[in-house]
């Protein structure tokens, strides 16, 4: 998403920003090619100290704002192995359409590549035009793949990364596309090299229902930070909204210790294993939910008011019981069937509030993840039958 | 909201053997549309006609309710409930009195529904009531949705019309023709019920043949055409049995509510 801060707006007056509108806007739109993180939440491991980072921090796909001691310059910030890389465009003033001068927020970057890498891999600055609206959007994909060559370079000079590396792509069976490598130079202590890697977590045997739920591609990445050489790595998961919804937020899951001594690839698979049971559980609720709603269908077919007919989260029958007609609200939440039962509720069709009418929701209801849908829907049905008399008497008495 | 309203022309051999097929298979169980809860856009068309010597609603505690009173109060339970069921449920409502009067668009509030019906005020009977007229008015209101395979895609909105007639002396009937009225009822998207409140049926009123004329604007089967005399309580219970989704509910003759405990 591209974010121009309402107070820098008002100094946007300057030529070479009010040019790009339309090339941020395009952006924004369409995405960029080559990034790899978009609209993730972060999680940090249960044992880290480290606290859950609010969206805010990791939606931005990246940021354009005027530099605050310099109109002419553009700062495009990239989101990049865990990281960012921010790009410098400097415009000149008097000719704000030429070719801006470019430098990078990784100064090491900055002075290895030479005119010549520039001239080859960058071609948009050779065809610069303004006018064309995928100008920045093809600088930003060509910066990008250049990076990522330099950072690949870097890895060969380190073998124990290039190692976990190469064991990573052949495990996941990923490709170089959809992983992206940070090395840090080992002088400084303090530093660390990153991998980001986009897990293959397949999500082919979901309900096409549940994963058109929300918009989005749904992504999987797993941050892996090297402090030091003999130090543990420090995993991240980061998950995109679609694939929150359908096996829980990023926070809610847990991510196992890393033991010392294991390798990326043999954590990695364990978190596969972990995501890949996940997905297995919303399947089987899906499921579960589904023969619970037949079941009542079945049972109830001639009272039946209506029901979630594409996700089986919810069926509102009608009953009668010595000529007294209710309504029966029976709802199956996220935690259903493996932690918890429905939800009842009876609700009045002679009395009301001022604002809904009088309900009284089962609180006495036995249930057991281990019985058949049949024995769960006997069991709502006897507690409906036990709490008949006390709802009339409330209902009368309430409103 | 307009709709376009297409003008048909005299039909062909073809279109006439097609329908007499459709009407065949409309016959049986099968649904012409999936069983999917899509959003209702529900007209509410309440008649506030109080006819000279009609009788109130009288309750076990002896207290006394004009027809109005009773159906404006089953009907917020009505909306209160539908509401409950699903919020993307849509309400409006229409006064009939010697014509019909589009008092509310659509709305997702039901309290805007009731505030708005508890402004209704009883108004004295007209001599005849012309179906023809709110038909229009609804057709004019309303744009069906487009769909272009209805037995098997659901549609983003379907609307549904309740008709709650309350006259016991006055035979409702198309008296400017029923070409908009068939244009509505043709479409799978489109369900109309009927609530009949009435007069105890004796030989002073025109109860029975209200009635039967109520039942035969069901074409297609689908409809509920419920009928009452002044039993509170029934009110209260045809009003539940009108909450129940159009594409998800048995037909009126397969209707059971009884909770039987298992011996």
């Amino acid at each position: 998403m591209v974010e121009i801060p309402m107070e820098e707006q008002a100094s946007l007056n300057n030529a070479p920003l009010n040019m790009f509108t339309r090339q941020m806007e395009y952006m924004k739109v369409n995405g960029v090619p080559g990034v790899l993180f978009s609209d993730c939440a972060e999680i940090s491991k249960a044992s880290e100290a480290q606290g859950v980072k609010n969206k805010g921090d990791n939606g931005e796909i990246l940021e354009c704002r005027p530099e605050s001691y310099s109109e002419n310059t553009l700062l495009i910030k990239l989101p990049y192995a865990g990281t960012n890389l921010t790009i410098h465009l400097l415009f000149n003033p008097q000719e704000p359409w030429m070719v801006p001068e470019m430098t990078f927020s990784d100064d090491r970057f900055t002075s290895t590549i030479t005119l010549k890498d520039l001239e080859d891999q960058v071609p948009s600055l050779n065809e610069w035009d303004t006018s064309t609206d995928d100008i920045l959007a093809q600088l930003v994909h060509q910066v990008l793949q250049l990076y990522r060559g330099y950072q690949l370079d870097r890895l060969e000079e380190d073998e124990i990364l290039q190692i976990q590396y190469e064991s990573l792509l052949k495990a996941l069976k990923i490709g170089e596309g959809d992983i992206e490598v940070s090395v840090n130079s080992t002088e400084q202590v303090s530093t660390t090299s990153s991998f980001l890697m986009r897990l293959p977590l397949s999500l082919q045997d979901v309900p096409p229902v549940l994963v058109d739920a929300n918009p989005g591609t749904p992504n999987t990445f797993l941050q892996v930070d090297f402090p030091r050489r003999e130090a543990a790595f420090v995993p991240k998961l980061h998950l995109s909204s679609c694939v929150e919804s359908l096996i829980g937020e990023a926070s809610s899951l847990a991510l196992p210790t890393v033991p010392p001594g294991i390798g990326v690839m043999d954590y990695v698979e364990r978190i596969m294993e972990l995501l890949e049971e996940k997905v297995r559980r919303t399947i089987l609720s899906f499921e579960t939910r589904k023969q619970f709603i037949a079941e009542v269908l079945c049972q109830f077919g001639c009272a039946v008011v209506e029901y979630d007919a594409e996700r089986f989260n919810k069926i509102v029958v009608m009953m009668e019981v010595k000529d007294f007609h209710f309504l029966a609200f029976i709802s199956l939440g996220s935690l259903f069937p493996q932690q918890h039962g429905p939800r009842v509720v009876l609700q009045s069709l002679y009395h009301n509030s001022a604002k809904e009418p009088v309900s009284k929701e089962l609180t006495d209801l036995k249930y057991s993840s281990q019985w058949k849908p049949e024995e769960m829907v006997q069991h709502t049905k006897e507690a409906i039958l036990a709490n008949i008399s006390s709802f009339q008497m409330s209902s009368i008495r309430t409103s | 909201m307009s709709e376009e309203v297409e003008v048909l022309s005299g039909n062909t051999l073809s279109e006439d053997v097609e329908k007499v097929v459709e009407k065949i298979s409309n016959t049986t169980v099968e649904f012409r549309v999936p069983r999917v809860n899509c959003p209702e856009h529900i007209i509410l068309v309440v008649d506030v006609c109080h006819e000279v010597g009609n009788t109130p609603y009288r309750l076990a505690d002896g207290s006394k309710f004009s027809a109005l009173y009773m159906v404006k109060r089953a009907l917020t339970l009505f909306l209160q409930n539908k509401h409950a069921i699903d919020a993307r449920h849509k309400f409006a409502l229409v006064l009939l009195h010697n014509i019909p009067v589009w008092i509310s668009d659509f709305t997702s509030d039901p309290q805007k529904i009731i505030s708005d019906l508890e402004l209704a005020e009883e108004r004295p009977a007209t001599t005849h009531c012309d179906l023809s007229l709110v038909f229009e008015l609804i057709a004019h209101q309303i744009s069906l949705p487009k769909c272009s395979n209805p037995s098997v895609v659901p549609p983003p909105y379907m609307y549904r019309t309740i008709l709650i007639y309350g006259r016991s002396h006055c035979l409702p009937q198309f008296l400017h023709g029923k070409e908009l009225f068939s244009h509505l009822i043709q479409s799978p998207h489109f369900v109309l019920d009927v609530l009949y409140t009435h007069e105890s049926p004796s030989d002073n009123n025109k109860c029975e043949g209200i009635f039967d004329l109520l039942c035969g604007l069901d074409e297609g089967g689908w409809s509920y055409v419920l009928e009452v005399s002044r039993n509170a309580t029934k009110l209260h219970n045809y009003f539940g049995t009108l909450l129940a989704h159009p594409f998800q509910r048995p037909v009126q003759k397969d209707l059971s509510y009884t909770l039987v405990p298992k011996d």
